[in-house]
């Protein structure tokens, strides 16, 4: 069985896996780390969002032999020192989390977008998301508590 | 399915040349949702999304040169892309989502050829040849040529798309890409419409449509062009030159609309590309 290498939030890791098996299924299955959902499992819900290389991208549309060598960071790693992320905080202040189960997602699409945009206007921070489903919220609250992290930015 | 990943181009061209049933898995957006839903299987698969050699992004010789591996998001962010092809920049950035963009490549985009791919119309009205290499040769076909049908190109066995070679346009053309989809993101295009106009004051010189979704693959409206030529941007008058334009393509009805429905549609959003071009004209 082959051996990737890759950093993963932060630290240097190795996952013997069949060369087949989706970032997705290495990250809950192999890792522990079950915070990215299979939503759907086609890239249409964004439930799977991780981001790879400072991008966001759906983790189960990517296999674990594509990210040899390569940053992979989850919602997992978003916390520093035991602190949570500005965004998380967020989320909870607002009410932006309902059944949660888009929201490991919904994060790490905010933390891409705010990472490579920290000051976005409202229509980037809902096109920063559109890649991200929420039955429950009806994503007011969601862009208000990624406006109220862009904001405190400034 | 076994991955590999060759190192470089030429181990790529080897391995097709040994074993032309190889699959290629770019970005994986197309690629990973067949092989999940069972519709393509083949045993081993050659990753390339990472080649360096395919992530070309460059003007040279007066053409704006792109490798088969270029993102959509990076095409979509690109100011040099945004310039020199910006009509192909507005196609991209339309592409599902920030994460499908950030994975699908434009290589990838042509060679599932899929009849609603949304960097294509873009492609076409912009004159782009695509550089398709093998082991032993290398050849160029314009866009207009690559695609046969649904899901087919002239790609041979062994052959791989690499790049894709834009010529510098004219200064004075402009462009514009419209596309309807079921909703504002993740949707496949219902129409969609990439439009290339050179003006005189407020007279169309010359104009180019290339649509998508409406045709086996994208549909070029020959005739509605023509009947554009030398008519002013006045919308009254653009409008009874358009209303019909979908009479010159041949959509099919499907789960996402009816074939009536889009015939409607190219005339409506050649209309909407237009009128918005004569208001910046008469506010400026």
């Amino acid at each position: 069985m082959p051996v990737y290498n890759f950093t993963l939030n932060g630290k240097p890791v190795q996952a013997a896996l069949a060369s087949d098996t989706t970032l997705l299924e290495a990250l809950r299955e192999h890792f522990g780390l079950t915070g990215a959902k299979e939503g759907c499992g086609k890239g249409e819900c964004g439930a799977c969002t991780v981001i790879v290389n400072k991008k966001a991208v759906n983790s189960c549309l990517i296999l674990i032999s594509q990210v040899e060598g390569a940053e992979v960071l989850t919602i997992e790693g978003v916390q520093a020192d035991g602190q949570p992320d500005p965004l998380q905080t967020a989320f909870v202040e607002a009410g932006a989390v309902q059944c949660g189960y888009c929201t490991p997602g919904m994060i790490m699409s905010a933390k891409a977008l705010l990472m490579n945009n920290p000051h976005p206007t409202t229509l980037e921070i809902k096109e920063g998301i559109a890649g991200n489903i929420c039955r429950c919220t009806g994503y007011v609250k969601i862009v208000e508590a990624i406006r109220k992290v862009a904001t405190a930015n400034k | 399915m076994d991955v590999v990943r060759p190192t470089n181009l030429a181990e790529l061209l080897k391995e097709l040349q040994l074993n032309s049933a190889t699959g290629i898995l770019a970005g994986g957006t197309d690629f990973l949702v067949n092989w999940k839903g069972n519709r393509i299987n083949p045993s081993t698969v050659q990753s390339i999304f990472d080649l360096d050699e395919l992530k070309a992004l460059v003007v040279e010789n007066g053409q704006l040169i792109i490798g088969a591996m270029v993102t959509h998001q990076e095409l979509a962010q690109s100011p040099m892309v945004k310039k020199y092809a910006g009509v192909l920049a507005e196609a991209c950035s339309l592409v599902g989502s920030t994460q499908i963009r950030n994975r699908g490549t434009i290589g990838g985009n042509l060679v599932t050829a899929s009849p609603a791919g949304d960097s294509i119309p873009a492609l076409w009205v912009l004159g782009a040849r695509l550089t398709l290499r093998s082991s032993s040769s290398e050849r160029k076909v314009a866009v207009q040529d690559f695609i046969t049908g649904p899901g087919k190109t002239v790609l041979k066995p062994g052959e791989v798309l690499t790049q894709i070679t834009i010529p510098l346009p004219d200064p004075a053309a402009v462009s514009f890409y419209k596309k309807l989809g079921l909703r504002q993101a993740l949707a496949i295009s219902i129409v969609s419409v990439a439009v290339k106009i050179k003006t005189v004051a407020d007279t169309i010189e010359t104009i180019n449509i290339a649509c998508g979704s409406v045709g086996p693959t994208v549909m070029e409206l020959k005739n509605t062009s023509r009947s554009l030529a030398g008519c002013s941007l006045e919308p009254v008058e653009i409008w009874k030159r358009v209303a019909e334009a979908g009479m010159e393509t041949s959509p099919i009805s499907d789960l996402r609309a009816s074939a009536q429905y889009r015939q409607k549609m190219v005339g409506a959003l050649l209309y909407e590309g237009l009128y918005e071009l004569y208001s910046q004209r008469i506010n400026s």
